[in-house]
């Protein structure tokens, strides 16, 4: 079986966020459809959108709760999954730079 | 290319979208309305039927226009001339107290705060030398979603809340009374400050619930600040009602939170006691940064 290679996932350039002093709020600009974000979400959304890759937000989440590394980075597969179903990200099949929008199966 | 000025047949159409939202008031802003080459006429259609009118002027009007509004009763015309501090252009500043004299009652003096260290108390002597409607409307400059205007940053609200009171407690002693006009916020007073609000007279209000602007295309806008963020076009059968709601729906995922991070969590907010101050303000805090992330799919891959 070959290797399926990388998740990638993007967040549309529609959506737009502010860092509020106790959540993030997300806003969809077409939809109107908005979310708020809490506690580790919230974390991860700060380091995404400062373009931290992945190996180095899931130690800043080993750290944050006081996990193992595959803990951490199972739950920063968990959200950003999470964020996939509900709309808010995107994923596309990787591949060095390629993007794409299309659910990967 | 749609024209400098609105073409006076077009004002009918804003007269029918007010008659059909039940509204009896017409207000005529610009720029500077009064400027119009027409502007007795749509003064004249604008009041016809017994409709009240106020006008938003900076008070530098040419005297055709300015004979027009002194002959109409003070009952059906307001105009808020915006005054500029003295210091910033004394020739000005003399044209608009004359302006004013000459309205008397019909003039209500405005002034929009821009800078932190505004002086406002010449404004007193001003009413009592003219003779105009002892109310100060008092606006707090707001951002364009651009920010290429001039407005004064939320972070400078607490400095100008305390001249705020000082002005207010100064007017009070001669019946004048200030009146706030859209996004103040609440948290940028003390409880003890509110209290001498009160005491002043002062009408205070945390809204941003703007009145519609229809603009010189028939677009009808939220507000000035927000012009470019939304506009609904002026259809034969649209009210003021309808659009309101069409805006409240468009704004409501931006109204989560206001002016500061603290908004969000803000009992005032959550009560409806206060907007969050000006939304244009409020939706210049949303960032847009697009990103991607590769994450490795061994796990995801088995699912």
């Amino acid at each position: 079986m070959s290797d399926p290679g990388p998740i990638v996932y993007h967040c549309a350039p529609t959506v737009c966020w502010v860092k509020d002093s106790e959540q993030t709020i997300l806003v969809e600009e077409r939809s109107g459809q908005s979310w708020s974000l809490c506690g580790p979400e919230a974390v991860v959304w700060d380091l995404l959108v400062l373009k931290y890759p992945a190996d180095r937000i899931v130690e800043f989440l080993a750290a944050l709760l006081d996990e193992p590394h595959e803990r951490a980075q199972q739950e920063l597969r968990s959200i950003l999954q999470r964020w996939e179903e509900i709309g808010l990200l995107a994923t596309g099949k990787g591949s060095h730079g390629q993007s794409g929008n299309q659910r990967r199966v | 290319m749609a024209s400098r000025f609105l073409e006076t047949e077009r004002l009918a159409e804003r007269l029918d979208f007010l008659a059909r939202s039940g509204l009896r008031e017409v207000r005529l802003l610009g720029g500077e309305p009064t400027l119009h080459p027409a502007f007795e006429e749509l003064v004249e259609q604008a009041r016809s039927g017994g409709r009240e009118i106020t006008v938003f002027s900076n008070g530098l009007m040419p005297a055709r226009a300015l004979d027009c509004l002194a002959d109409l009763p003070v009952w059906q015309c307001t105009v808020v001339v915006n005054v500029n501090q003295p210091d910033e252009s004394e020739q000005d500043y003399y044209r608009q107290r004359e302006t004013i004299r000459r309205l008397g009652e019909r003039a209500m003096p405005g002034f929009t705060i821009y800078r932190p260290d505004f002086e406002a108390e010449f404004l007193l002597d001003l009413i009592a030398a003219t003779g105009c409607s002892p109310v100060i409307r008092l606006g707090l400059a707001h951002p364009c979603l651009s920010g290429a205007n001039r407005f004064l940053h939320p972070n400078q609200y607490r400095a100008v809340a305390l001249k705020i009171v000082r002005l207010a407690r100064a007017a009070a002693q001669t019946d004048i009374r200030l009146d706030f006009d859209c996004g103040f916020v609440r948290c940028m007073f003390s409880d003890t400050e509110l209290e001498r609000l009160r005491q002043a007279q002062a009408h205070i209000a945390w809204e941003c619930s703007p009145i519609l602007d229809v603009d010189l295309d028939g677009k009808v806008i939220h507000c000035y600040p927000l012009a470019q963020f939304m506009s609904l076009p002026l259809t034969p059968s649209a009210t003021t009602a309808q659009m309101r709601s069409e805006f409240e729906a468009r704004t409501r995922p931006y109204r989560q939170t206001g002016i500061f991070p603290q908004c969000s969590a803000c009992p005032f907010r959550a009560a409806g006691q206060c907007s969050g101050g000006c939304l244009a303000a409020t939706v210049r805090r949303f960032r847009r940064t697009p990103f991607q992330i590769e994450m490795p799919a061994s796990e995801r891959g088995a699912l």
